[in-house]
């Protein structure tokens, strides 16, 4: 199972991400999930687009497949997720079964992701959305592409997911075009290798619950 | 915010909470998310700068926001100042919170509150690693919190008066 998550965050819309992803044929965007699973193994998308979701899985997904229109599909866990306004879809593609699910919001997100485990988290570089992925992929071999969405007040996203990936936690995608760059050829970790190694060894985030903090300030 | 009282959950448990909130999206989510708790008060304040408005209407806002705050002070006085032994406030984000401090710190001066009765704690965003927000530079030169905590430790040695406890989220 090769379980891939797609985030844009819930406050502010980003239907150019999930464009520039989808962007091109599918068979590349899925020759590349499927290189971080075994092979053959299905893949699984679930894709978190809000309120647009369904005019981007009928231009993006829909559109693309030669499947007889409206095969109702449910896939395993979608019931987790909790929400009416999902579109999925199932086919067999050149390598392997294929999952895709669009959303609007889940409320039930948290609990989702931590049954789902994705292999590879595609999110905008929103903290929250960044901390719910790291807290929640697969441990040992899953990824993060932090995507910027530079049309924001300062381009505020930019430094914590620069950072994030000077501590070889992301991979951050300055622009969309970053982005379509890596799925079409470059590979979805290629341009961090280095520094990952440079910075984790010198140290080490902790993160949660600190007890000083809880004793020193936050308790009288 | 949500995430700070989610790893803290079992420390506020036994409190009294008031939830000040501008943002009924964000309300929905912490109901869900804390319905363990059983003594929360909301109250709904306005936004004191709505993203991308003008200098007059912010100016607007910002009033109608002090008003706003202080009405709810006001009205449950006893909540917020005579009936807990310690109070305090927790700061997060927007720009309201420049006011909310601000407000407090006054309502401290007045009532001769001291460090441990009732004390302001801002807490700077995790997406700020090389410099404050904008409220954030408020708070921290105005000195109108009693503790300012960053997030980042590269933040805590330019601004040496705020204090870094690693991700608190």
């Amino acid at each position: 199972m090769t379980n891939v998550y797609i985030t844009v965050g819930a406050t502010i819309p980003f239907d150019r991400m999930i464009d520039a992803l989808f962007d091109g044929p599918l068979d590349i965007l899925l020759k590349q999930f499927s290189s971080y699973g075994k092979h053959s193994d299905p893949i699984n998308i679930v894709a978190q687009c809000g309120a647009t979701y369904s005019e981007l899985f009928e231009k993006n997904v829909y559109s693309k497949l030669e499947i007889p229109k409206h095969s109702k599909t449910e896939f395993y866990n979608q019931s987790m997720l909790d929400t009416k306004e999902i579109r999925s879809v199932s086919f067999i593609s050149k390598f392997c079964q294929v999952n895709i699910s669009f959303f609007n919001l889940s409320s039930s997100l948290n609990e989702f992701l931590k049954e789902f485990r994705p292999v590879i988290v595609i999110s905008h570089a929103g903290t929250g959305s960044l901390l719910d992925a790291m807290a929640n992929k697969c441990q040992d071999n899953g990824i993060i592409v932090a995507v910027v969405n530079d049309s924001l007040m300062n381009n505020h996203q930019l430094e914590i997911g620069e950072k994030l990936e000077s501590h070889g936690l992301v991979t951050c995608c300055r622009n969309i075009s970053e982005l379509s760059r890596l799925i079409q050829s470059e590979g979805l970790e290629s341009n961090n290798k280095t520094s990952t190694k440079i910075n984790t060894s010198g140290m080490k985030l902790q993160r949660g619950f600190s007890s000083d903090f809880n004793s020193d300030v936050f308790l009288f | 915010m949500l995430k700070i009282l989610e790893t803290y959950k079992n420390t506020i448990c036994e409190s009294q909470i008031a939830i000040l909130y501008s943002e009924t999206n964000s309300l929905v989510r912490f109901k869900k998310q804390f319905s363990h708790l059983k003594t929360v008060k909301y109250f709904a304040i306005g936004k004191a700068r709505q993203v991308g408005a003008g200098k007059f209407k912010s100016a607007i806002s910002i009033i109608e926001t002090i008003i706003s705050i202080i009405k709810i002070l006001f009205v449950n006085k006893d909540f917020f100042i005579f009936d807990h032994r310690s109070t305090l406030l927790l700061l997060n984000g927007p720009g309201s919170c420049v006011l909310l401090s601000a407000i407090f710190q006054i309502v401290k001066f007045i009532t001769f509150k001291n460090y441990c009765s009732l004390r302001v704690v801002y807490v700077e965003s995790l997406a700020r690693c090389n410099n404050l927000s904008m409220t954030g530079v408020f708070i921290y030169f105005l000195n109108l919190s009693d503790e300012f905590i960053v997030q980042w430790p590269e933040l805590c040695s330019t601004y040496p008066f705020s204090k870094y406890y690693g991700f608190l989220v």
